[in-house]
């Protein structure tokens, strides 16, 4: 039972991030926070779960409070767990309950006031992981380091907190100690395909692509339901350079989630970087069907046309990428790059120029090119 | 007579060998039995034989206009009988030679179809025609497949040469033009237009370095002497077109006095457009040099024995001071006993004192290797040679490289142009204008008139990053994508370190055009730089300043003030043209200039060792060309400070100059000099150009006598 509200407590949280999360494209790498909850963070405690009330006022609006709390109903379980507290303010569960329900409807600074008001009061590591989890999920990586790293030294551990540790690291591009803490994690649980998957891409980051695909095709061998481990594996090899390997390894995701546009952009890329021109636009093409305002596929597309001479085309599609997305400063450059070839300078450089304003470097030589070649 | 022709072959092919950038072509003639290609269709069969003949005829000639009038004659029978061998064979072989190479490949697979015998050299020719459409890949395999063949005994058997039928050289030019595909030269290659070019061969473009004239060789009908010459072209004249602007050429006009009825052919021309040098084949293979005095150019004149001996000189160029010349000969050995490297070298020459040129000696390596190396272009920054090599790592016969002299005066190790400049074929005479943003060369191209061709390439900045648009999802517990760039090395623009100043001398009083000597001092050394003259007949001038040096330049000529301009030019400096017209003032009372390299520390009445030129012009004006001249020094300031401490510093300017002429022997009592302050300025002190200006020291002359 206590497991089994735990695993639905959690999922729960997991769920929620899964459907808050927008799926859209970005241009700087944002924090990652995670969206999925593997399974519990916790283990052998006794929270959150039903007391002998004994007609003691607390106990009843506690009770009450874990049963809405089961249900689902996070507002009408903290009144309880509230009302709970109004009554004994001392009554550590209640505060443990209220905070579950805070970090529930994404309250994370008053979750993490009552669960460190639990941990104030029973020194349990578990408070200390999730009130880390809080500041993971707020997000506040600092906090949650320190957290985390509390509770380990208060002898918490498990593979979910390494491996949250991991993704830590990673969004701050320490991928050497990324790798470190997702190893821990597989130490403790060899199963843990995320973490493999995890690693696999600190690796891609330091362009150890071997060991990378060695962790994508170990986090693909025992998760085959998601295509996000045969869709990293195939990058790895484009990266590698072995582009039959990646469009095989694109083509097995695929296979798991064939409307995968994102994988369909990236197999038209593994196309494009082995030169098979005319073959990368067909499956760009095809991704387009299946998301017709993905900038970055035409942009793609661009590219394609643009390595053909093209240049029309080329410029067809940079401006359909740019109609998308205006802010798409390479899309800019592209563009002018094609026009340059198609010998409009003027456009080329109006182009550049926009490019520019937006933040793209290493254009420093437009002004006097622009001006030489008027 | 078989003999004779082929005699008179060799010679011709010396000649055209330089400048019509001929590859080698194939020996093999291959016989066409008349019995086989005969069809069951009557009608027409007699032309068809009698254009074979003919075309036969001129394929022996194994020259660019005999594959060009053979093509005609093998097509037209190729209407009656398409499905033979042999003429497939040999359409295919002209088609080599021609501007539609494509039309090779198809043709001489066709003769290989047809009959896979039809000569032994079959899999090399179409080994060449994959690799002169630059497909790379078919041609090594077709190589290959040559050298699977028993080849060396039908050489043999054939008397051929081995050399021509090099498949393994071949082989290592495919694969050094698939390395240099990775990274293809990004430039625009115009045809000059119908100007220029003609159905004929023109090439040996050279240019002035501000691209405004050109003068170029050309073969085409109306040449000087009017008839043919052995390999059915028309004898080299020269001709020359001035650019009108925007890439417009004007028609080109025959150099008149300068061709004659032999080859006349232009391989070299000072910056400033002044010198042209020309090669004549005959007796020996020598070059020689033509001035334009006015409008006429001056009758060639050989150049002297260090530059031109019994062997070939074959192209030259002149550097921007005038002071070095580069040359290409066969020379053994140069004139300080060092051996050649190996067949034509690259040689150097300085000018002496008196104005002659100097001992030749081998530039050596890395430039010169145990291969060819031909037409040898300096550019005006003095710093980069260009040239053409057979050396390893080409693409095939002469490729263009260049090399970069470092401030040890050491030349750097060669680099290949790179493709689509460098071709299968030879790629000789390439000329750089002064911006290094434009070229010239000459080929026989898709898109040409016909044989060769002048094309201007524009040379593009390197390209913009190429950024893909991809996404992953790295982080397995996320949605969220990152997008990984995968940034590409940058690369450097080669910019070139040279300053054009350019204009007219004219008489300040009737506007004429004034042919007046111009001397360039490198101030911080006191010394000559380069002196040149400009044109009688149009007064104009062109001076190549390459970054790193404060330069004082001077015109001066009887009868005028000497005028003095100020270019200071630091080392970054990028290419910049300025134009200054001058205008000299002639000698009167009152007339009066600027000394603009007189050079003082700042604040002070101090003269900096940079006057030192400058003074000297003023002295030898005082003490050898006007002994009796009176003149006033006056010292003008901008309008920073008080009218007190400005007249005060003028004055001291001043009388530091009119000091310095007195301890240099002009008499004091025809010296005078006034501190004028801020109170006659020549342009705004608005500005930090116009106060400038107007910091300045004048001299005045009061009296001539």
């Amino acid at each position: 039972m206590k497991k089994l509200l735990f695993t639905t407590l959690f999922l729960a949280i997991g769920i929620g991030y899964v459907f808050s999360q927008e799926d859209n494209q970005t241009d700087a790498n944002p924090i990652i926070v995670p969206t999925q909850i593997i399974t519990s963070p916790t283990e052998g405690d006794t929270l959150n779960t039903l007391v002998n009330a004994e007609g003691e006022e607390s106990k009843v609006a506690y009770n009450n409070g874990v049963t809405l709390y089961g249900e689902g109903n996070y507002n009408e379980a903290l009144s309880a767990f509230s009302q709970s507290l109004s009554t004994d303010p001392e009554m550590a569960q209640s505060y443990y309950g209220r905070g579950t329900c805070y970090m529930q409807l994404k309250r994370y600074q008053e979750a993490i006031a009552d669960l460190t008001q639990y941990n104030n009061r029973k020194k349990d590591a578990n408070a200390l992981y999730l009130i880390g989890y809080c500041y993971f999920l707020m997000p506040d990586m600092d906090n949650a380091l320190k957290y985390f790293q509390d509770a380990i030294e208060q002898g918490f551990s498990n593979a979910n907190l390494f491996y949250y540790m991991g993704v830590i690291n990673f969004n701050k591009a320490q991928y050497d100690e990324a790798i470190k803490n997702y190893t821990k994690a597989i130490e403790v649980d060899n199963t843990h395909a995320f973490s493999y998957n995890d690693r696999g891409s600190s690796y891609r980051m330091l362009e150890k692509y071997d060991k990378a695909i060695a962790d994508y095709a170990k986090a693909a061998e025992l998760n085959t339901k998601l295509d996000i481990f045969k869709s990293n594996l195939a990058s790895a090899y484009r990266l590698n350079k072995e582009y039959d390997k990646a469009i095989a390894a694109y083509d097995e995701a695929l296979q798991i989630k064939p409307d995968n546009y994102k994988v369909m952009n990236n197999k038209g890329i593994a196309l494009y970087e082995k030169k098979d021109y005319d073959k990368a636009i067909e499956v760009l093409n095809a991704c387009l069907k299946i998301n017709k305002d993905y900038a970055y596929a035409y942009n793609n597309l661009g590219l394609c046309y643009y390595k053909k001479k093209e240049y029309q085309l080329a410029i067809e599609a940079f401006t359909k990428a740019i109609a998308l997305k205006p802010e798409y400063g390479e899309a800019y450059v592209h563009r002018g790059t094609a026009k340059e070839m198609s010998r409009d300078m003027t456009g080329a450089c109006e182009d550049w120029n926009k490019a520019k304003s937006l933040g793209i470097k290493d254009l420093d030589d437009i002004d006097s090119y622009c001006e030489e070649l008027k | 007579m078989k003999r004779f022709k082929l005699y008179i072959g060799i010679l011709i092919m010396t000649i055209t060998l330089v400048m019509a950038s001929l590859a080698s072509y194939s020996q093999v003639n291959v016989y066409i039995d008349k019995n086989k290609f005969k069809t069951a269709e009557k009608e027409g069969l007699k032309e068809a034989l009698m254009a074979i003949q003919t075309g036969d005829e001129y394929f022996a000639s194994n020259s660019l206009g005999g594959y060009k009038k053979a093509l005609e004659q093998y097509l037209s029978a190729n209407r009656y009988n398409s499905e033979n061998a042999e003429l497939n064979y040999k359409i295919g072989i002209c088609y080599l030679t021609s501007t539609e190479k494509k039309k090779a490949i198809t043709f001489l697979e066709k003769a290989k179809n047809l009959n896979n015998e039809v000569s032994f050299d079959i899999m090399y020719e179409i080994g060449r025609a994959y690799q002169v459409n630059g497909m790379y890949t078919e041609a090594i395999s077709s190589y290959k497949g040559f050298l699977n063949t028993d080849y060396e005994e039908n050489i043999k058997k054939l008397r051929l040469k081995k050399s021509d039928f090099n498949a393994e050289a071949r082989i290592k030019e495919c694969e050094s033009a698939a390395k240099l595909n990775e990274n293809p030269l990004r430039i625009f290659l115009d045809n000059l237009g119908p100007n220029i070019n003609s159905k004929y061969s023109d090439y040996g473009p050279v240019i002035s370095t501000d691209e405004s004239m050109m003068i170029f060789t050309s073969r085409r009908e109306g040449s000087t002497g009017g008839s043919l010459d052995y390999d059915n072209q028309y004898y080299e004249d020269l001709y020359i077109s001035y650019n009108e602007g925007n890439n417009k050429w004007s028609s080109a006009l025959n150099m008149g006095k300068l061709n004659t009825a032999e080859h006349d052919a232009s391989v070299g021309l000072s910056p400033d457009g002044s010198i042209l040098y020309t090669f004549k084949g005959t007796p020996d293979g020598n070059l020689y040099e033509s001035y334009l005095k006015g409008a006429e150019w001056s009758k060639p004149k050989e150049l002297n024995k260090n530059i031109n001996t019994k062997y070939h000189e074959t192209s030259i160029s002149i550097s921007s001071d005038g002071k070095t010349l580069y040359f290409v000969s066969e020379r053994p050995k140069d004139e300080y006993g060092t051996p050649s490297k190996g067949g034509k070298d690259i040689f150097v020459s300085q000018k002496t004192a008196k104005g002659d040129w100097g001992p030749a000696k081998n530039i050596g390596e890395p430039i010169n290797t145990k291969y060819d190396e031909e037409g040898v272009f300096i550019h005006p920054d003095n710093r980069t040679l260009y040239f053409s090599s057979k050396r390893e790592g080409t693409v095939g016969g002469y490729d263009i490289f260049y090399s970069e002299l470092d401030d040890n005066g050491n030349w750097g190790e060669p680099v290949n142009m790179g493709v689509p400049l460098n071709t299968p074929e030879d790629d000789v005479f390439f000329i750089v204008a002064g911006n290094g943003r434009y070229a010239y060369i000459s080929s026989a191209r898709e898109g040409g008139f016909g044989m060769q061709d002048i094309w201007r390439i524009t040379f593009l900045n390197p390209e913009k990053p190429l950024v893909e648009g991809t996404e992953d999802n790295l982080i397995a517990s996320s949605n969220a994508s990152i997008q990984t760039v995968v940034h590409q090395e940058k690369v450097e623009v080669k910019k070139v370190r040279l300053t054009i100043m350019k204009g007219t001398i004219t008489d300040a009083d009737t506007g004429n055009p004034i042919e007046s000597n111009i001397e360039i001092v490198d101030l911080e050394k006191n010394e000559i730089y380069a002196t040149l003259q400009s044109n009688a007949a149009t007064g104009k001038y062109l001076i190549s300043l390459p970054s790193g040096k404060n330069y004082g330049i001077t015109a001066k000529t009887d009868g005028y003030l000497f005028h003095s301009e100020n270019v200071d030019v630091p080392a970054a400096t990028s290419y910049q043209e300025l134009i200054k017209d001058i205008k000299l003032k002639p000698i009167d009372v009152g007339a009066k200039i600027v000394l603009s390299n007189i050079f003082f520390d700042f604040g002070k009445a101090t003269l900096r060792d940079l006057s030192k030129a400058e003074l000297d012009n003023l002295i030898k004006l005082l003490n050898v060309d006007y002994p009796k001249m009176v003149i006033e020094i006056g010292g003008h300031t901008d309008n920073v400070g008080s009218l007190e401490t400005n007249t005060k510093l003028s004055a001291n300017r001043a009388k530091a100059v009119v000091d310095y002429l007195i301890e240099h022997g002009v008499a004091k009592e025809r010296l005078s000099y006034k501190g004028y302050a801020y109170q006659e300025p020549v342009a705004s002190n608005d500005t930090e150009e116009g106060r400038q200006k107007n910091r300045r020291v004048e001299f005045k002359i009061i009296s001539v006598k």
